[in-house]
């Protein structure tokens, strides 16, 4: 039987075969992305809000701490807003996003992956739910050792009966999926951005003064950004300040299923893009 | 042969921009060992590169074994292809690299493992196997490029410059693992610019300049069927008792253009653009008792005659 005919004869699909490569891959990048330096970078970064907590929890000033002065959902809430959503981990999406595939155009070695066996949207599929993996695995254990700092004025027993019996867990659940979803959102327009730019400063720029200055945004284009439907899923309202264009948050399942919609919508992009890719090192 | 048996290149072109790549490439290749041979820019790799899929053409259709370039899920389990680049996975050790790629290949790690330590020990690599590749030699890491494009067992091998690199007992042990593979009846297709090695190694050549294919087929069969070629002079040698004599009647000849005495007063080379009616006069001659032939034959028939006829390189090929 000849080659083509053998080609013919198999199954369209073979779903075995098909989970062992992609979980090659997976295997492949989760080793890339947490065995490097850019682990530990990501790591330094995930430290930075359990730092501030730290800090805030337990240095007192006026004999009081910040979080004890403030109260601790609110000061959460805004360490969470500003520090977390607002800057660590939009930049470490970036980060690791935008390296997906630029990263191994400029170590050239993407031709690797594309001399494999694998559908070339596989290939964007795979890298990407590693890196959203590995991200959120980062992120979430930030998030969620951070938010047990807040406990520190009430103690242990504080915190099991506000996790358990007040809204303590409904609240860090909500921080939780938040988290996913920003990796999830950040992270699908990153691989895209990797995959057009070469240099991500002017559009990682752009988006950044997008989505930092949405709140003066008109109400139609505030729903063009990302962290409109994350702040949208935040446990604790805050205010955006007198100059701010007021809206009511969407929906909690417009703003999940919006942000998952709009990350498979980058991705079919990606996607596009790479099966007509060209592998022309030099001129990158 | 069947198209879904060789490689099939049909009117392929590929421009960059207003820059040729290759232009009008018109190919069938059957199984064995192919040379792809062209001075440095004349396309070899772009047409490499368009095999691997890893650039579309601009015009035209390629498949091998019947396959199409652009399904690489069916491709590349029959298709192995050692790139140019000098590049790597940043950080992987030899082992590492080869095994990593074959896992996504669907192959479960035992396999994997097997076929992993197979390349290795086919490239003569195992003792370095778990050492990282960037503390690899040239020659090294050629090597373990080879691995990693021929470990699946591929029925189709393209491999740029595979020599580049590797020193002499090396090299011999390669083109020796070549012969195996073709041996095996798999497609090995080898670009290179080391003349002497491809004459030797090849089955058929291709000759490619300026990105047009100026000549394929079997290397002592080449210079006869290309036109071209033909009608330059070619350079024939002759031993024999008396070499002034013969040279003195072989300018009596219309198409000789030069003729050139041995140093040891034992023969002489000439130029002729048509070395069937010399080598019949020789044969007169000989039969007439006017002189003793010892030896006679063409000079310049090999790979690097043709080659320095068809793509006119300034400088002679190393």
């Amino acid at each position: 039987m000849t080659v083509a005919q053998e080609t013919a004869v198999r199954p369209r699909i073979d779903w075995a075969l098909l989970a062992r490569q992609v979980g090659g891959l997976v295997r492949l990048e989760l080793r890339r992305l947490l065995l490097t330096r850019r682990a530990v970078i990501l790591g330094l970064a995930s430290a930075v809000p359990v730092a501030i907590v730290l800090l805030v929890g337990s240095i007192p000033i006026g004999g009081q701490t910040v979080l004890e002065r403030f109260g601790n959902r609110i000061v959460y809430e805004t360490i969470f807003e500003t520090v977390f959503l607002g800057a660590i981990l939009f930049f470490g999406c970036l980060y690791v996003f935008f390296n997906l595939f630029r990263g191994e155009i400029l170590e050239r070695s993407l031709h690797y992956l594309l001399l494999t066996p694998l559908r070339r949207e596989l290939v964007v599929a795979a890298k990407y739910v590693s890196a959203v993996a590995a991200v959120t695995a980062l992120f979430m254990a930030s998030t969620v050792f951070s938010y047990m700092l807040i406990y520190l004025p009430v103690g242990f027993s504080g915190a099991i009966e506000d996790l358990t019996a007040g809204p303590g867990g409904r609240h860090l659940v909500a921080y939780l999926g938040v988290t996913l979803l920003a990796c999830i959102g950040y992270g699908s327009l990153f691989t895209l951005v990797g995959m057009v730019f070469r240099n991500p400063i002017v559009p990682a720029g752009a988006l950044y003064v997008w989505e930092m200055l949405h709140f003066l945004l008109p109400p139609a284009l505030k729903k063009l950004s990302v962290i409109h439907y994350l702040k949208g899923l935040l446990p604790v309202p805050l205010s955006d300040g007198p100059f701010a264009v007021v809206v009511e948050p969407p929906p909690a399942a417009v703003s999940v299923l919006g942000l998952l919609a709009f990350a498979a919508v980058v991705l079919a992009v990606t996607a596009l893009i790479i099966r007509r890719m060209e592998i022309r090192y030099t001129e990158d | 042969m069947s198209d879904d048996r060789n490689i099939v290149i049909r009117d392929v072109s590929k421009f960059y921009g207003d820059v040729l790549g290759v232009n009008r490439v018109d190919l069938e290749i059957e199984p064995g060992i192919t040379s792809l041979v062209g001075p440095n820019g004349s396309g070899k790799s772009t047409l490499m590169n368009l095999l691997a899929g890893l650039l579309r053409p601009t015009r035209g259709e390629i498949s091998i074994l019947g396959l199409p370039v652009t399904r690489p899920q069916d491709l590349f389990r029959r298709f192995g292809y050692c790139t140019q680049y000098d590049s790597f996975p940043r950080g992987a050790t030899g082992w590492q690299f080869v095994f990593s790629y074959l896992l996504l290949h669907g192959l479960d790690r035992g396999e994997a493992e097997r076929l992993t330590a197979r390349a290795l020990e086919r490239v003569g690599l195992v003792d370095s196997a778990h050492r990282r590749i960037a503390g690899y030699s040239k020659g090294m890491r050629q090597r373990i490029k080879l691995a990693q494009a021929i470990a699946h067992g591929p029925q189709v091998m393209v491999l740029d410059e595979p020599l580049n690199g590797l020193d002499p007992m090396v090299r011999a042990e390669t083109i020796e693992l070549f012969r195996q593979l073709a041996g095996e009846g798999q497609h090995v297709l080898i670009s290179s610019h080391i003349l002497h090695e491809v004459d030797l190694l090849s089955d058929r050549v291709i000759l490619i300049s300026n990105g047009y294919i100026v000549a394929e087929g079997e290397v002592p069969g080449m210079r006869a069927e290309v036109e071209e070629v033909r009608e330059q002079p070619l350079q024939v040698f002759v031993r024999c008792d008396r070499p002034q004599w013969l040279a003195g009647r072989a300018f009596e000849l219309d198409h000789v253009t030069e003729v050139q005495l041995h140093d040891d007063g034992g023969g002489l080379h000439l130029r002729t653009r048509d070395a069937d009616r010399f080598l019949r006069l020789v044969a007169e001659l000989v039969a007439e008792g006017g002189v003793e032939v010892e030896a006679v034959g063409p000079a310049d028939s090999d790979l690097q005659a043709v080659y320095r006829y068809l793509v006119h390189e300034e400088e002679e090929p190393s």
